[in-house]
């Protein structure tokens, strides 16, 4: 499993999505259920999965799935994967 | 902690198909399975696939959540872990510190929903805010009257709930103080901080002992458990008033899960004990009744240690049962020969012990002791015995040991399956529920205490334009508001300087102090002046302050500014989102009346009655911040 996809998958738990509904445009702005307190689960759930700690602003960022990949990507010391 | 994501997929559709096909024992083993890592992403997929779903026959448990934080983070591990164990919650969660208004007010949200229990889930620096925050401010004698004094403002809250409803209350207690405002010397003059904490949590005990259906969480031996470095989460206290860590939110879930089993008459009555490498390790028919491993070395104390904690539940009430794979004669042998066993055979009241599956082995127990299958638990160290009794009989909880007897306690004991709370005692008090809800009904009208509660916040309400300065605190407010929220506009500081100059709008930001100190700016109203009326057009509140008439106060002063206007009306909308429920009877409540061709659109006619300044409010309106 790619890291794009274990990502998605958490993404689509926490947002009651299937994965391939999530894509790079998915966004606050495009999925209602992607609220702040969303987001503070996605957060969670990431640092569960990935076993990283994110700080406030990191978390602040993780308003689009690409955001999502880019924030990790980097936490992870990894390219970007956009 | 993620589990093994095959196992995980494929458990999720045995999960879903047991839920499909009305299920709800096989879907609790497999949500059981999957809750085991604890993942945050677990817990939300059960929650996610159990919206929609109502049990067939059971009526669900109404569980009301009231609390000083932003609980709703705990209401996904709530649901699941609840359905895991059996037990299908209706959850009402009530606003954001909204706890006392929920329980004075007898027309609240809390009393319409009708709970069967309620958590009281407030923080101890909230009825103790300067022993937790200015100890040394306070100073220890001082400190004891602060406890009497919030112990009362519990007591108080807790009768008055008990007068409008006879559901079971769980009150947290204190959490332990972090750090020490002495340091190392705490304790050594006066009474220590963490001392008058322990005397808090010791006086809601007894107040919970007094009240009827009361129970005390004891919550500061919950964090104790996982060590408060694990429990709070200072991100997310000071990001999004969740203090409490997300992965711990599914200990606190299963906290609660104890009462509302007991509750709902499910606490486990019986339990069922392997032998070999359960009661003691090693292989009894292979090595003999004093060659198993019992004693004081490892891995026999560990084993030891297990039996005792068997015994103390057995001591409790629990029967005790045994299911073994062994020889009968084997078995007996060892009671007799092997003085180590803290378990004797007397203390249980079924034995099985013969070379036929477990699952009949349960059965003939249950039959034997006249036992529902529902009320037994099943403890094994082999999986595969475990496997074939939770898919042959899986009413009945089977616990898989760990590999490691040092963990088997933790393993019997964490879901606190054989609590109870006393049933006897419970009959006994019903009579007594009764006759206080009856008392109750003939109170209710008395609403005089809701007003005796704004009167104690001593609150004072500034008015305000917005300015360069506030600007910046009213646009975030905008973005971020998304209940008490009449329309939802989001506005950037520049959208909002350009209206500051325009002689068309009102600007005004609202403040609220109380007598626990300033909220600051927590509310914006921006109105758009027309010919004969002003319009609002948003009009918002922080959650920090709704249902505390603020809002009645900056709806008076607009109509008084719009009279003095020489205006005929004021408008308002409401542009209903699924998060601003709390707003949508802002306007009706008012005294505004809907547009007849606008249903969106209500208005307040000024030679009607319009809404009056709350007495226990001072309101003050100033021309700058």
């Amino acid at each position: 499993m790619t890291l794009e996809e274990r990502v998605r998958g958490v993404v689509a738990d926490i947002l009651d999505l299937r994965a391939d509904e999530i894509t790079a445009a998915t966004s606050k702005s495009t999925i209602e259920a992607w609220d702040s307190l969303a987001q503070i689960n996605v957060a969670s759930a990431l640092e569960e999965e990935f076993g990283i700690v994110l700080s406030v602003s990191e978390i602040e960022a993780l308003t689009s799935f690409a955001n999502v990949l880019a924030t990790l990507s980097s936490k992870l010391q990894l390219p970007d994967t956009r | 902690m993620a589990n093994d994501p095959a196992n995980d997929t494929a458990s999720r559709e045995r999960f879903l198909a047991a839920l499909a096909a009305s299920d709800p024992v096989a879907a609790g083993v497999e949500a059981r399975s999957l809750l085991n890592g604890g993942a945050t992403r677990q817990t939300k997929f059960i929650s996610h696939a159990l919206r929609g779903t109502r049990p067939a026959n059971a009526r669900a448990f109404r569980l009301a959540l009231l609390s000083s934080f932003s609980i709703e983070l705990a209401a996904d591990a709530i649901a699941a872990r609840a359905f895991a164990e059996g037990i299908f919650v209706d959850l009402y969660i009530a606003p954001f510190d909204q706890y006392r208004q929920e329980i004075i007010n007898p027309a609240s949200e809390l009393y319409r929903f009708e709970p069967d229990a309620v958590v009281l889930a407030v923080e101890g620096d909230r009825w103790l805010p300067r022993i937790y925050h200015d100890y040394l401010g306070v100073g220890p004698t001082d400190g004891l009257k602060l406890v009497d004094t919030g112990i009362s403002e519990i007591t108080e809250l807790v009768a008055t709930f008990r007068q409008r409803s006879d559901a079971a209350l769980l009150v947290h207690g204190f959490e332990p103080p972090s750090t020490r405002a002495l340091g190392i010397i705490d304790g050594r003059i006066g009474l220590g901080q963490a001392t008058l904490i322990d005397r808090a949590n010791e006086q809601l005990q007894q107040l919970c002992q007094k009240a009827v259906g009361v129970y005390a969480v004891d919550y500061a031996g919950l964090i104790a458990r996982v060590g408060i470095e694990r429990w709070y989460d200072d991100r997310m206290r000071y990001y999004a008033r969740a203090p409490i860590a997300t992965p711990m939110l599914g200990e606190l879930a299963r906290e609660y899960i104890k009462y509302l089993r007991a509750i709902t008459g499910q606490t486990k009555k019986c339990l069922v004990l392997d032998l070999d490498n359960t009661l003691w390790g090693g292989i009894l028919g292979e090595q003999g009744p004093n060659g198993v491993a019992l004693g004081s070395e490892y891995p026999g104390n560990a084993f030891l240690a297990f039996q005792r904690a068997v015994l103390d539940l057995r001591r409790r009430g629990t029967i005790l049962a045994i299911a073994s794979k062994n020889n009968p004669a084997d078995v007996d042998e060892l009671f007799e020969k092997n003085e180590a066993m803290v378990l004797k055979k007397e203390h249980f009241s079924a034995i099985e012990v013969g070379w036929g599956d477990k699952a009949g082995a349960l059965t003939r127990i249950a039959r034997t002791l006249n036992i529902g299958l529902e009320h037994m638990v099943f403890v094994d160290d082999n999986p595969a015995e475990c496997a074939l009794v939770e898919q042959t009989i899986p009413a009945v909880r089977v616990i898989c040991l760990p590999s490691q007897p040092e963990r088997y306690i933790d393993a019997l004991l964490l879901d606190g399956l054989f609590d109870g709370l006393s049933i006897s005692t419970e009959d006994l008090e019903r009579g007594e529920l009764y006759r206080r809800r009856e008392q109750a009904e003939t109170m209710r009208r008395d609403s005089g205490s809701l007003e005796g509660f704004y009167r104690d916040l001593a609150m004072t309400v500034t008015l305000a334009p917005v300015t360069q300065t506030s600007l910046a605190r009213a646009s975030q407010m905008t973005q971020k508001t998304n209940q008490f929220n009449t329309t939802t506009l989001r506005f950037n500081e520049a959208k909002l300087a350009a209206r500051i100059n325009d002689g068309n709008w009102w600007l005004t930001t609202i403040d609220v102090k109380d007598r626990f100190g300033s909220h600051g700016i927590t509310g914006l109203l921006m109105s758009r002046l027309h010919q004969e009326h002003v319009e609002i057009e948003t009009f918002l509140m922080s959650c920090r302050v709704i249902g505390r008439t603020v809002e009645t106060a900056a709806l008076a002063r607009l109509a008084q500014r719009a009279r003095a206007h020489g205006l005929k009306r004021v408008a308002g909308r409401i542009v209903p989102t699924s998060k601003n429920m709390p707003v949508r009877d802002l306007y009706e409540k008012h005294g505004f009346r809907r547009d007849p061709g606008d249903e969106t659109l209500w208005w307040l006619d000024l030679d009607d009655a319009v809404p009056r300044d709350p007495e226990w409010l001072q309101i003050v309106e100033t021309e700058a911040t």
